[in-house]
């Protein structure tokens, strides 16, 4: 037989089988079920993925819906005095006054909620534009003086954002600045052979330009929900009273 | 007390103590159990003159893809992917899929599960294996189920959610390897090859969808692993899901285009023997 004849027939062959394999109906049905679950998997990896991106201001303020629940009684940025890790007067009024500011209450020594809340907003922030980045001050305060010396409070710290301010004081201080904030005081809830726990408050409290206390995030804050609400409340100048707030129903 | 008998996902920290659960243990010791029943019956068949006898390399095989199973599932990779590490999950995935299965089908005979066939509990197998197609929807159908967020979320904190899922996952690479080898058992024609390389392009393309949404996303897709306390420092839960696409495409393409380059090259064998025979 002539090889070209072979090679051109043997082609032929493949060509047809193949055709009839790719447009044979049990093939054809295979796809289709296939395509409707990969549909499925990208619905549902696309909403995660458009909570991720960035939402324009105008947009997301047509929709008011931020994740964090919002405070109904308007309070004030409290007065507080405590000291930083640098060992200095931190005056939180002061110092923080006209920012976005999270303030939070934990332990470095906590095991979950403390530092994945710190993790969560630190990534956001790494994803967040700049002047999200820099409009943003996060303030962890620690309610367990007795082994969270300063230095050890910034090592924390440190590990999730050096821009990151920690502050501590004396039991009497602490005490004074969860009560103007609104939050329970801390307390040691369980004594172990080596070491113990502390029972806080879990919310982030968050403070908008106005110097309102307007919103709190609770634990399971997703950072693509930390994201999105920054990037709302840094870059439109949020101001609580004249936009209004509302929670999205959690 | 509190028996875990399946890893799940728990909201506590992570810890290096070992953990024991019991329901693995059961599950491992009844499938080496089975195995060793099975081959004292083929043996048996084989002495009396019916049935092929299970080689010592068959019966490693099937050791080794059975021990490896237990590694992965048990404390403490079990642990680590079902509410850690997203890595550790994908880790889990494409060595049940491209690791354990080929072992555990290279290990058994067709002479041992011979006189089990058409019974129940091993017909949908066999439907599977018999029509590669069903397989090829079955696997797409488990690789997405199990990895879109909403369904992994919701299972993987319960203990029997977790357990269907280490099972939908090895059933099915079982069920597809085994597909692999059944395209040999058919007639030597090219439609018969055509079909078995587009089975395994297909089957080889379909992972780096869940693998590019892990590495490109911007945030964690699973709420599990993004509130998972770290087990590594330095690791945030998007570093892991970077980790978790990483693995997905480097353990899993490769392995599978290795697989399509030997039946590429078989078929191609075959086809210039066929060419001498008619020369």
């Amino acid at each position: 037989m002539d090889i070209n004849n072979f090679v051109v027939n043997n082609f032929r062959i493949a060509q047809n089988n193949v055709h009839k394999f790719i447009f044979s109906q049990s093939t054809l049905v295979a796809y289709k079920i296939s395509i409707i679950f990969w549909a499925l998997f990208f619905l549902s990896t696309s909403v995660s993925c458009t909570s991720d991106s960035k939402i324009s201001v105008s947009e997301t303020l047509d929709n008011n819906r931020l994740s964090g629940i919002r405070v109904d009684d308007y309070v004030v940025r409290p007065d507080f005095i405590l000291q930083d890790t640098e060992g200095n007067n931190f005056d939180f009024k002061q110092k923080t006054s006209g920012k976005t500011t999270l303030l939070y209450f934990g332990y470095t020594n906590c095991p979950d909620i403390c530092p994945v809340h710190f993790s969560n907003i630190a990534a956001a922030l790494d994803q967040s534009p700049y002047e999200v980045r820099n409009g943003v001050e996060v303030i962890f305060v620690s309610v367990d003086p007795e082994r969270d010396s300063p230095e050890k409070i910034r090592e924390w710290l440190d590990f999730f954002d050096t821009d990151f301010i920690g502050l501590t004081g004396t039991n009497r201080d602490l005490e004074v600045a969860q009560i103007a904030v609104g939050a329970p005081p801390a307390f040691i809830s369980e004594v172990y052979e080596n070491g113990y726990s502390i029972a806080h408050a879990a919310w982030i409290f968050l403070y908008t330009q106005d110097d309102l206390l307007s919103l709190k995030y609770p634990t399971g804050t997703r950072q693509s929900e930390w994201a999105h609400d920054l990037e709302i409340l840094v870059m439109d100048n949020w101001i609580t009273g004249v936009k209004g707030i509302k929670n999205n129903g959690r | 007390m509190d028996v875990n008998w399946w890893c799940s996902a728990r909201p506590i920290s992570w810890t290096w103590d070992p953990q024991f659960f019991p329901g693995i243990w059961i599950v491992m010791l009844c499938i080496i159990g089975s195995y060793f029943f099975l081959c004292k019956k083929n043996s048996k068949n084989y002495f009396s003159g019916s049935g092929e006898k299970v080689s010592h390399r068959q019966k490693l095989s099937f050791f080794l893809g059975w021990l490896l199973l237990w590694v992965m599932t048990d404390w403490p990779i079990g642990v680590l992917g079902s509410g850690y590490l997203l890595s550790a999950h994908m880790l889990q995935y494409v060595t049940y899929s491209l690791v354990i299965a080929p072992l555990l089908v290279g290990g058994v005979s067709n002479s041992m599960l011979s006189s089990y066939r058409n019974r129940w509990f091993v017909f949908p197998f066999q439907v599977l294996i018999t029509r590669p197609f069903i397989c090829f929807v079955t696997f797409n159908i488990v690789l997405a189920i199990t990895h879109i967020p909403y369904f992994t979320d919701i299972l993987k904190p319960l203990q029997l959610g977790q357990m269907l899922i280490d099972i939908l996952w090895i059933s099915v690479a079982i069920a597809f390897w085994a597909a692999i080898g059944s395209f040999d058992d058919q007639s030597d024609t090219s439609l018969a090859r055509a079909q078995k390389l587009l089975y395994i392009i297909g089957i080889t393309l379909l992972p780096t969808i869940p693998g590019a949404f892990f590495v490109f996303s911007d945030f964690p897709l699973y709420t599990t692993y993004e509130f998972a306390t770290r087990v590594f420092d330095g690791i945030s839960a998007r570093d892991d899901q970077m980790y978790a696409g990483l693995i997905m495409w480097m353990g899993m393409t490769p392995i599978l285009l290795i697989r399509l380059a030997m039946a590429f090259f078989s078929w191609s064998e075959s086809e210039s023997k066929r060419a001498g025979n008619i020369d």
